[in-house]
């Protein structure tokens, strides 16, 4: 039976698909002051997919997307990204990286056409064809200056800025946070499309999980600054499940030793269990151990979220 | 980066004008009008040292705007892309001041000359764009220092040393500008520059936007730097709530709008660093204007022995040199005004999300106003006292209080016209063509008053503003003037109180975009 929780989360990465992966982190740590934000983070994400970047507030994506475009050093620990020290970023690899913020301060006293112009002027591989498209699809106005947008239109600018190179690295950090669902819908879409043509890795850090799974393949999570999942995640989807025991002939135990159970409601008769287990056999197991009734059903990555990021806690 | 978006980022045609106004217009003034300098001096001195600086700040603005930006470290080559272009500006001009300088007359060695501009131009390369009072109280002193440089002795001795050592000019002035093109786009202080904590923006920025743009624009500016200054402050314990629960008395509340507008940072500090330092220009042209004014038809300028003299003497009622002190007091009643209703916009147009009612937080801004143009005033009203003073006890004049007598009439006049004005903006918040035709207004008389006083004062002509000033001070006059700044007060209560009876208090000012 694998082992649940922290057994997926490699301690370092996979030496075979380092030399692929975009972003390979090495014993990463990042302090500000006293305060830890990552702490001893391993990490090789795969090329070509489209990465969910999970974690509650404060859990570190933001510091681990910067440090990984560069933006920041690492107290300690390396990071190559396109096969370079993060720090040491150039043309060659600039021109394959895209980050979208969730507050990008850009030059405001510029129309958005101005600042496309302007960013257009350093990258050779600049799509206007893409860009056209993109304005439309976003609904905005390139004639307004940046000053003048709303938080949502300032995060549409972002994402132009940062995609329209075609980069094949794409950071997105809360990238769809302040858009209305249809441009959030259309902005999935092109994701998607950014990466079936080019075979780009994205790198999505959002909260708006319903959104996120429709479109992630991959998922890493992190809690209070380490590392707590790295999976692919057709195979989360696959163990991760909902378990309803209900139980006619007596009462079911308050708490159930089994590892992979993760979390337990309901009352005495009925008990809805939060499970992690690939072993097809266990439910069957389960069942015919407290004599009860069982029905399974598959967790979506929003009811997915608080097991996969809680789990230090929750084994403490 | 192409030539275009280069442009597109320095706006050429705003750094022209900005930049050759202040070099040739101040600069000019500055040298040969404060300075004394000859014809010939002020030219070459202008083009080998004032020129270059000014310049320099300018061509600089725009490039540091995008270095202290976190897409400066993400465009490819942008480092590299922002020196080449910066450089071929700084040589068009460069060689341009150097040709300029072949044809001033006076006796300049070509290698000091051309030493002097290349440190000029670069200088401000290393311009940190910090905006704490240490810094931007260094920036002045260096200015001041370099303003003194132009005066007759040091200029002299600058002469001397340049035709003397004219090769270690241009060695200091090639090292200098070889520093400071390395520091100035040095990968690490790049990296500094995009991680600094401060929105910064050039002068250009606000030249070339609409005056609605231009309001934008301040607003974001001043909101994100204070923002950031109040996140910056001691970690973010400092930024919470420290004072317990909020009673409903008026005391509690205004504390809660100054830490709505501050955070938990020092009141005093924050009161009196921003109008202090938009003032010091203020008085910088008071003190160049007046002997601009007096120098007309007089050879070789004043020293600045001189230009005290007459400003203590004008000071006391009935002194003379009236154009000297009527153009200070002039200024002193501007820059209080503009200091005021600058801050009380920022106050009063700010979105307001407190749990009180629309009554209570006219009547707590109310009084949030009256303490912010109280304070100010006594400010400007401390600027002047210590800029009469100073100038009575350099010159060798025994102190007395009767220094004071027309500088008194600053102060007094400055809080009613100020109060009107932030009363004309709660009234008029909802329509910008009235706004803006308000600030239009305002400009227009700011602007011309100091022309017709300039007219007066070559007609011989009694000045309006000393009359004024002198009958401030009598029975009638204060009568008068209490009665104004009363009503004022009360005009202000009620435009208030409209204002935030059915105001948008997420959007005060409802032609502003929602969250610029």
């Amino acid at each position: 039976m694998p082992s649940p929780a922290l057994a997926s989360a490699p301690s370092a990465p996979a030496t075979d698909t380092a030399d692929a992966s975009p972003v390979v982190l090495r014993s990463i740590t990042q302090r500000f002051g006293k305060h830890t934000a990552l702490s001893d983070v391993s990490l090789a994400l795969p090329a070509g997919r489209i990465i969910g970047l999970l974690g509650r507030n404060g859990a570190g994506k933001t510091t681990l997307l910067h440090i990984a475009a560069g933006l920041l050093p690492p107290t300690s620990g390396d990071c190559t990204t396109l096969g370079t020290p993060s720090g040491k970023l150039d043309t060659p690899q600039l021109t394959r990286l895209g980050l979208v913020q969730q507050e990008g301060r850009y030059l405001e006293w510029m129309t958005v056409r101005q600042h496309l112009d302007f960013n257009a002027s350093f990258y050779p591989s600049w799509d206007r064809d893409l860009e056209k498209r993109l304005l439309e699809a976003l609904e905005l106005d390139p004639k307004r200056k940046i000053v003048q947008l709303s938080p949502g239109d300032r995060q549409k600018v972002g994402i132009l800025l940062g995609t329209c190179h075609r980069p094949a690295l794409l950071l997105l950090d809360e990238p769809i946070s302040s858009l209305d669902p249809i441009v959030r819908r259309r902005l999935l879409d092109f994701l998607l499309e950014l990466l079936r043509d080019d075979g780009a890795t994205v790198v999505i850090s959002s909260h708006i999980l319903n959104d996120v799974e429709k479109i992630v393949d991959w998922i890493v999570a992190l809690e209070t600054g380490e590392l707590v999942e790295n999976s692919p995640f057709d195979l989360l989807q696959e163990s991760y499940a909902e378990w309803t025991l209900t139980s006619a002939a007596g009462a079911l135990p308050a708490t159930f030793a089994e590892p992979f159970v993760l979390s337990r409601q309901g009352d005495a008769h009925q008990a809805v269990l939060h499970v992690r287990t690939t072993d097809t056999d266990a439910a069957a197991r389960l069942a015919a151990a407290h004599r009860a009734e069982l029905r399974t059903r598959p967790l979506n990555l929003d009811e997915m979220f608080p097991l996969l990021t809680d789990q230090r806690r929750r084994r403490a | 980066m192409t030539l275009r978006a280069y442009l597109t980022l320095l706006r050429p045609v705003a750094t022209l004008l900005l930049a050759g106004s202040y070099a040739f217009g101040f600069g000019a003034a500055l040298v040969g009008v404060f300075g004394g300098a000859s014809r010939a001096e002020t030219i070459h001195l202008v083009l080998a040292l004032v020129a270059p600086v000014v310049f320099g700040i300018f061509l600089v603005s725009p490039v540091h705007e995008v270095m202290h930006r976190e897409l400066c470290l993400l465009l490819p080559g942008a480092r590299r892309a922002l020196r080449r272009w910066h450089l071929t500006a700084l040589a068009t001009v460069g060689t341009l001041f150097f040709v300029g300088t072949e044809f001033s007359g006076l006796a300049f060695p070509r290698a000091a000359t051309l030493g002097l501009i290349l440190a000029g131009l670069t200088f401000p390369l290393l311009d940190k764009h910090a905006p704490t009072p240490a810094a931007l109280f260094l920036k002045g002193g260096l200015l001041a220092a370099g303003a003194a440089c132009l005066r007759h002795g040091p200029r002299t001795l600058l002469i001397e040393a340049a035709n003397a050592q004219p090769w270690l000019f241009l060695a200091a002035g090639a090292l200098c500008a070889a520093f400071c093109l390395r520091h100035g786009f040095c990968d690490e202080k790049l990296r500094a520059r995009s991680r600094g904590r401060y929105v910064v923006l050039s002068v250009q920025s606000f030249a070339t936007v609409s005056p609605t743009g231009f309001l934008e624009l301040n607003r974001y500016l001043l909101s994100e730097n204070i923002r950031r200054t109040c996140a910056s402050r001691n970690g973010s314990d400092s930024r919470n709530w420290t004072r317990g629960p909020v009673g409903s008395s008026l005391r509690d509340w205004l504390a809660v709008l100054h830490h709505t507008r501050f955070g938990a940072a020092g009141r005093i500090g924050q009161l009196l660093i921003m109008p202090l330092l938009t003032s010091l220009p203020g008085f910088a042209c008071a003190l160049v204007l007046p002997a601009f004014l007096q120098t007309k038809g007089t050879q070789g300028g004043f020293s600045f022995a001189e230009t005290c003299t007459r400003l203590s003497e004008a000071s006391r009622a009935g002194g003379e040199h009236t154009a000297t002190i009527a153009l200070l007091l002039l200024f002193g009643l501007l820059i209080g005004i503009s200091a005021i209703i600058t801050q009380a916009r920022a106050v009063l147009f700010q979105p307001q999300r407190l749990p009180i009612a629309r009554s209570h937080l006219a009547h707590c801004m109310f009084f949030e106003l009256l303490r912010l143009s109280a304070s100010l005033t006594a400010i400007v009203a401390a600027e002047i006292a210590v800029l009469v003073t100073a100038a009575t006890l350099l010159s060798g004049h025994p102190f007395s209080l009767a220094l004071f007598a027309r500088p008194a009439a600053v102060p007094l006049l400055t809080l009613p016209l100020a109060l009107l004005g932030i009363a004309y903006l709660c009234l008029t918040a909802r329509s910008r063509p009235l706004l803006l035709g308000g600030f239009l207004l305002a400009f227009t008389i700011g602007c011309g008053t100091p022309g017709i006083i300039i007219a007066q004062a070559e007609k011989h002509e009694s000045l309006f503003i000393l009359r004024l000033a002198d009958a401030v001070l009598t029975p009638n006059g204060l009568a008068i003037l209490f009665a104004t700044t009363a009503a004022a007060c009360a005009l202000l209560w009620l435009a208030l109180r409209r204002h935030f009876r059915t105001c948008d208090l997420s959007r005060p000012l409802p032609w502003m975009a929602r969250t610029a």
